[in-house]
């Protein structure tokens, strides 16, 4: 997605939000370039190596989750242990919850993915419903 | 054969103590300042000349701002825009350490846990503070879910805090495991070209097996460079969002 910015070039504002070209000659060229843009768009499905990329990313963050979280509730009952003299009960609760903490961040993790690839799915589908109106118009 | 761990040794070049802490120039800081050059360099490169048509330094200066623009958008939404140039940093930051420490007979800045820890602990505060500028009280309210039943609040606060309190840590292990782990593995494998080498005899007929898989190593080793520091700087973008947002 581009997000462009009006320019000025010798004095002369150029509003850069929307069409470049307004001669209207060329609008038709320019609706056509769109639809044709959105329908390769709907075209591109993720290929194999995009699907391991993303797969990699996602389980170098997975992982650490529980452990970390195991690991840092364990700490602050052991560090409330010591202040309170309650050994070792404070420790194996907070460890307890610190390993439900792992799986709620692991589960929200995974929701948000699945989300972001619904959301994208959606947006392949809506692009597709575009070009094919637009195939559409051509062939009246 | 020298040890897969000497890669990560700091190296003094020369002495210095400010104000009675340790502070000597370190190859882990000649790194960090290579690093900084080559984004400078790259920057200046890419913006010599603002071309209304970019040519191709600019394009790439573009296409990367364009990306982190874009993530930013997508996980904070429009109030994200201030932090556009801190995510931006940070992110070129890493990805440059982590790709300069792949070169032969360079550092890995990124594969010491003080570095990485140094960048969460710095980006854990600054949620904070943000939260608690921006909403006040009401920044508790990320360790409350809506629509809990009382009585499970008792079980679930302290579960978020953990979960909140995990997350620097989480970050910097992440960064830090995945590059040091990649380096040794890096370093194993290419000694093992030299031990066979050196075996003679029928075993160093074998040794292109091992430099096959070290080659591999290192195409995997350059894409985890780069997505590593895409995860940092989308977790950074996530809980900032935690932050400004207040949702979970």
């Amino acid at each position: 997605m581009l997000h462009l910015r009006d320019t000025r070039i010798a004095g002369v504002d150029i509003p850069r939000k929307g069409r470049c070209l307004t001669d209207p000659d060329r609008q038709r060229d320019l609706d056509d370039l769109e639809a044709r843009l959105a329908a390769a768009k709907a075209r591109h499905e993720p290929d194999a190596r995009e699907i391991a990329t993303s797969a990699l990313a996602a389980s170098t963050r997975y992982a650490m989750e529980i452990a970390v979280a195991t690991v840092v509730g364990g700490a602050i009952g052991w560090q409330l242990d010591r202040w309170l003299g309650t050994k070792p009960w404070l420790a194996i609760l907070f460890l307890l919850l610190g390993l439900a903490a792992g799986f709620i961040n692991l589960l929200r993790a995974v929701n948000r993915e699945t989300e972001a690839m619904l959301a994208a799915e959606a947006e392949r589908s809506a692009g597709k419903a575009k070009a094919g109106r637009a195939d559409d118009e051509e062939t009246h | 054969m020298a040890s897969p761990l000497e890669q990560f040794a700091i190296t003094r070049y020369t002495d210095l103590s400010v104000a009675g802490l340790d502070a000597s120039f370190t190859n882990a800081a000649l790194f960090m300042m290579v690093a900084t050059g080559l984004i400078w360099l790259f920057m200046f490169a890419g913006l010599r000349q603002s071309a209304l048509v970019p040519g191709r330094w600019q394009a790439a200066v573009e296409g990367l701002y364009e990306f982190i623009v874009g993530m930013v958008h997508e996980n904070i939404g429009p109030k994200g825009r201030a932090f556009i140039p801190f995510i931006f940093t940070l992110f070129l930051f890493i990805l440059v350490l982590n790709l300069i420490g792949l070169l032969p007979f360079s550092f890995t800045v990124t594969s010491h846990l003080a570095v990485t820890f140094a960048f969460a602990a710095l980006i854990f505060v600054m949620c904070v503070v943000i939260g608690v500028v921006r909403h006040g009280f009401h920044f508790l309210e990320l360790f409350v879910p809506p629509n809990t039943p009382w009585p499970l609040l008792i079980l679930i606060v302290p579960i978020e805090i953990i979960s909140y309190l995990s997350r620097p840590l989480t970050l910097s292990i992440r960064l830090f495991a995945n590059m040091t782990a990649g380096h040794i593995l890096l370093k194993v494998f290419a000694g093992f070209v030299i031990s066979l080498g050196a075996a003679g005899g029928a075993l160093a007929f074998l040794f292109p097996v091992p430099l096959v898989m070290t080659v591999a190593f290192f195409i995997l080793e350059l894409l985890v460079a780069v997505v590593q520091a895409y995860v940092f700087a989308l977790l950074t973008c996530i809980y900032l969002n935690d932050s400004i947002n207040l949702s979970h």
